[in-house]
């Protein structure tokens, strides 16, 4: 499987809800903020539990949304990491790519594009021309969300956040004194 | 803003009249960014449209909900949005307003508003339906009667998981006093009593559902922003075990038994984390243990033997972050290196006091988040009920007051089965509890002030164990209680609790809403000392901070962000950066000055607000001791209040703003209104000497 956004297991990090994940997303792609241009999705729980999900593409290898594309290499690309994209210009808003996706819920929607009652289908694309890689990754304030087959960001902020408490406290022993 | 394109704004605001099904709708241009959105928004809606004689449950009041400019742009804190009319929980009633996090503003303007108010009084139970511009009024008598998370689940279950909303619980049907309207998260207009105001126009909620877009003008500075408000997270948030409630003084308090706890946000896209989240607890209505967000006051219902320790940091906009996330123990990693252990103020701002022995109720973490998820589930505010009900309840119980109440089972604030009986016979308005369901001011005046009020509390000590005098009634005034005023609980700095409660005497509500103090460090230190020589400054610093207010709501920032000393144009860059429009942090002054005013005209001209109506709000708690000991004079209160009047620009001897002041802030039709109405007093006078102290303590 290409690689594609992780979360954190809970007992290292839990998502706090705040939704910054949709909002670089949206920010990034199209300088709005919108759920219609989010790539990714927190699902909140706001009954009993309040423990959230995230929910992105997961980049399947038999990738069947580009399978269901009328328009493959055109509205829907595969780049040569795996990362399946769409091209917006391109993308006619048939949502036959969403019908596609094997998940519940689809991570793929059908919005309205910017301006005009044309619809166009959204989807995580890694930020694939991001060079600093995905924005949700660097943004989620709690550092729940990495990538795939690489070293959650959680492990090494965890040991920072020891020291750094180490350090609060000899400054607080020291302002007592 | 764009010719064709709003920036930050979404460019309506919708009139609804629940009773008629009317809907109008405002275009936002034609009220901002002169009235720049959030509380000054509502300042000038309500002034326009709600006439004097008005009552909180008239269908003529309006509950006008308000976002920001900045709200759901990105921007740290933006998630906020305010809500304003006239608070049937004030004492007397009075217009206020209140600030609340969430995701509903930022929904609200997916659907393509910046605001809307309701009016009149729906003939049956209902909810209005917000979707994408469209406005139904809906019936809602399969919702009526519903808890709060029950009437939100059955939204999502009509609307679809998206919607978002605003509503009422059993409390608000009840038409309490103290009732909230809830959104997401436990977020909730709490503390000005909406809920009643809602439940009184026979309406259930508002639900939203949006899918449009919100446009910052300039990505790149909201990016920015992101880096550099406060001191953003990027740590993790793991669940943690906790044995100790947490105290910025390092004298944190056993906890037997333990708890579980998170760190939660209150609002959409923040960087913060200010709330917590208490887990696996039980609850009256559910066989499964229950999460649920809670904010810096649920240590106060988990123990109440003893006060909080404080320091001076958790006072002062300093480099630490702010109170409540230190409350939520969410420091940010890197907060150790952001303390200069050089720093020469490091020594002063962890100095501090130690807690009060308070004797209110024992430590019991199942009890507290019970006491706190009954206020959730009811929808009733829960600052009334755990700083007021039940503290009164145990003074007057220990102290043998209530043997002639029939509280229909033994008053023991100790005991989960009480606490619970208590919460359903208030909002159902059983028994006594119909009493209470008017809000404690109202209730003790009921009962009698003299007795259930002023009776001294004998098993409150100091940190040195020696008593301390306090009433069994901890109200400060317009029916609230106290809140950083350094008495009852929540002790502060004596220079800290002068300044809130000259902040609140302009007020109509509690202080949340107000604003806390920022001084410089400095500038504490010197304030520390107690000396009256520091009234004028004092003053300045408490109108300093009523302008604050007023910027961070009209904005839409957070009171836990804003101000930041360091950058007093970080407000000014956030609108900006949203809208596109020009800003300085002066001309952020200035609106919040015209704000201070517009709120000041619909009190005169609505409430009939003046000196003798101010001075006599906040003073009676000041009489008795603070965690040093010291007290306010009458003469003192009206040498600060005089003082805070000359800063705002007020005539001393009736608190009325002269023409000129009006004039200076482009109000000149007011001051008319107000020449009309009697209520514009000569220019220059700026002395007034006080009668005699009509709450002399004994």
């Amino acid at each position: 499987m290409a690689k594609h956004i992780v979360v954190a297991p809970r007992e290292a990090t839990l998502c706090t809800g705040c939704g910054s994940c949709e909002v670089v997303c949206a920010l990034t792609h199209d300088g709005v903020v919108s759920p219609s241009y989010k790539r990714i999705s927190v699902q909140l729980d706001r009954g009993d539990r309040m423990l959230h999900r995230i929910y992105t593409c997961q980049q399947c290898d038999d990738h069947p949304c580009y399978d269901a594309c009328p328009k493959q290499g055109e509205a829907m690309c595969i780049d040569e990491n795996g990362i399946v994209y769409v091209v917006s210009e391109e993308c006619i808003g048939c949502g036959l790519c969403k019908q596609a996706c094997p998940y519940e819920p689809a991570r793929i929607h059908i919005a309205r594009r910017i301006g005009s009652k044309k619809r166009v289908a959204v989807k995580c694309d890694m930020c694939r021309t991001r060079p600093e890689g995905p924005a949700c990754v660097e943004h989620c304030q709690a550092v729940c969300l990495g990538v795939s087959g690489e070293p959650g960001p959680w492990e090494a902020a965890l040991a920072e956040m020891a020291k750094a408490a180490e350090a609060m406290a000899a400054a607080q022993m020291e302002g007592a004194e | 803003m764009a010719e064709e394109k709003w920036y930050g704004y979404v460019g309506a605001i919708a009139k609804i009249d629940v009773g008629t099904g009317a809907v109008e709708r405002l275009d936002t241009i034609d009220y901002a960014p002169e009235f720049m959105g959030g509380k000054m928004l509502c300042h000038k809606l309500f002034w326009d449209d709600v006439a004097a004689g008005v009552g909180a449950f008239d269908p003529e009041n309006e509950l006008i909900f308000t976002t920001g400019p900045i709200t759901g742009t990105g921007i740290p804190s933006s998630g906020r949005s305010t809500m304003g009319g006239i608070s049937p929980n004030s004492l007397p009633e009075m217009y206020s307003t209140g600030s609340c996090g969430g995701w509903i503003g930022a929904v609200l303007k997916f659907a393509g508003f910046d605001g809307f108010i309701l009016k009149g009084r729906a003939a049956e139970p209902s909810y209005v339906l917000i979707d994408n511009g469209n406005i139904e009024i809906l019936p809602a008598e399969d919702m009526w009667g519903l808890r709060i998370h029950d009437a939100q689940a059955w939204l999502k279950g009509r609307h679809g998981q998206d919607v978002q909303s605003l509503v009422i619980g059993p409390a608000g049907e009840n038409l309490c006093r103290n009732a909230s309207i809830t959104t997401s998260g436990d977020n909730a207009f709490a503390k000005s009593g909406f809920g009643a105001v809602m439940g009184s126009k026979n309406l259930k909620g508002v639900a939203i559902k949006g899918d449009g877009v919100i446009i910052p003008a300039d990505v790149e500075k909201v990016f920015e922003l992101r880096q550099t408000v406060g001191h953003p997270h990027k740590d993790p948030n793991p669940i943690t075990p906790r044995e100790m409630i947490p105290s910025l003084m390092g004298f944190e308090q056993d906890f037997s038994g333990g708890y579980y706890q998170a760190a939660q946000t209150c609002s959409y896209g923040c960087t913060f984390r200010c709330n917590k989240l208490e887990m696996n607890h039980r609850s009256p209505f559910s066989e499964e243990p229950v999460n649920q967000v809670e904010k810096c006051f649920s240590n106060f219902a988990w123990g109440l033997d003893y006060d909080m320790d404080f320091t001076v940091a958790a006072y002062i906009h300093s480099p630490l972050s702010s109170f409540c996330d230190a409350d939520a123990l969410s420091y940010p990693a890197h907060m150790g290196e952001i303390l200069d252990p050089n720093d020469p103020d490091l020594g002063y701002l962890w100095s501090g006091r130690k807690g009060s022995n308070v004797n209110y109720w024992d430590r019991n973490f199942a009890r507290g988040c019970l006491m706190e998820h009954l206020c959730n589930e009811y929808g009733v505010d829960k600052f009334d009920m755990t700083c007021w009900l039940f503290t009164w309840i145990s003074a007057c119980q220990q102290e043998g007051l209530l043997d002639d109440l029939d509280f229909g089972m033994e008053p023991d604030v100790n005991d989960p089965a009480f606490i619970e009986h208590m919460m359903h016979i208030l909002v159902y308005r059983e028994g006594i509890g119909d009493l209470f369901a008017e809000g404690m001011a109202r209730a003790i005046r009921t009962l009698g002030k003299e007795k259930y009020g002023d009776t001294i509390y004998r098993n409150y000590f100091n940190c040195d164990g020696e008593p301390r005098e306090t009433p069994v009634s901890l109200e400060a005034g317009w029916g609230h209680p106290v809140h950083w005023q350094g008495r009852g609980l929540m002790g502060c700095p004596t220079w800290y609790s002068k300044t809130t409660s000259l902040v609140l005497t302009l007020n109509s509500r509690d202080c949340i809403g107000a604003g806390h103090p920022h001084p410089l460090t400095g500038d504490a230190q010197r304030y520390d000392d107690n000396d009256p020589a520091h009234t004028d400054e004092l003053a300045a610093l408490a109108a300093q901070t009523v302008r604050q207010s007023d910027i961070k709501d009209s904005v839409g920032s957070c009171e836990w962000v804003s101000p930041d000393t360091n950058n007093p144009a970080m407000e000014a860059e956030m609108f900006t950066a949203a809208t596109g429009l020009p800003m300085t942090a002066e001309g952020m002054q200035e609106m919040a000055r015209k704000s201070n005013l517009m709120f000041r005209a619909i009190q005169m001209r609505n409430f009939g607000r003046d000196r003798d109506l101010e001075v006599v709000q906040e003073f009676p708690i000041q009489q008795y001791p603070d965690s040093y000991g010291h007290t306010t004079s009458w003469e003192e209160r009206n040498d600060l209040v005089s003082a805070l009047y000359r800063e705002q620009g007020y005539d001393v001897p009736t608190g009325w703003p002269t023409r000129s002041t009006w004039e200076r802030h482009g109000l000149g039709e007011v001051a008319d209104t107000m020449e009309t109405l009697g209520k514009l007093p000569p220019e220059g006078r700026s002395e007034f000497t006080p009668g005699p102290n009509p709450f002399a303590h004994a």
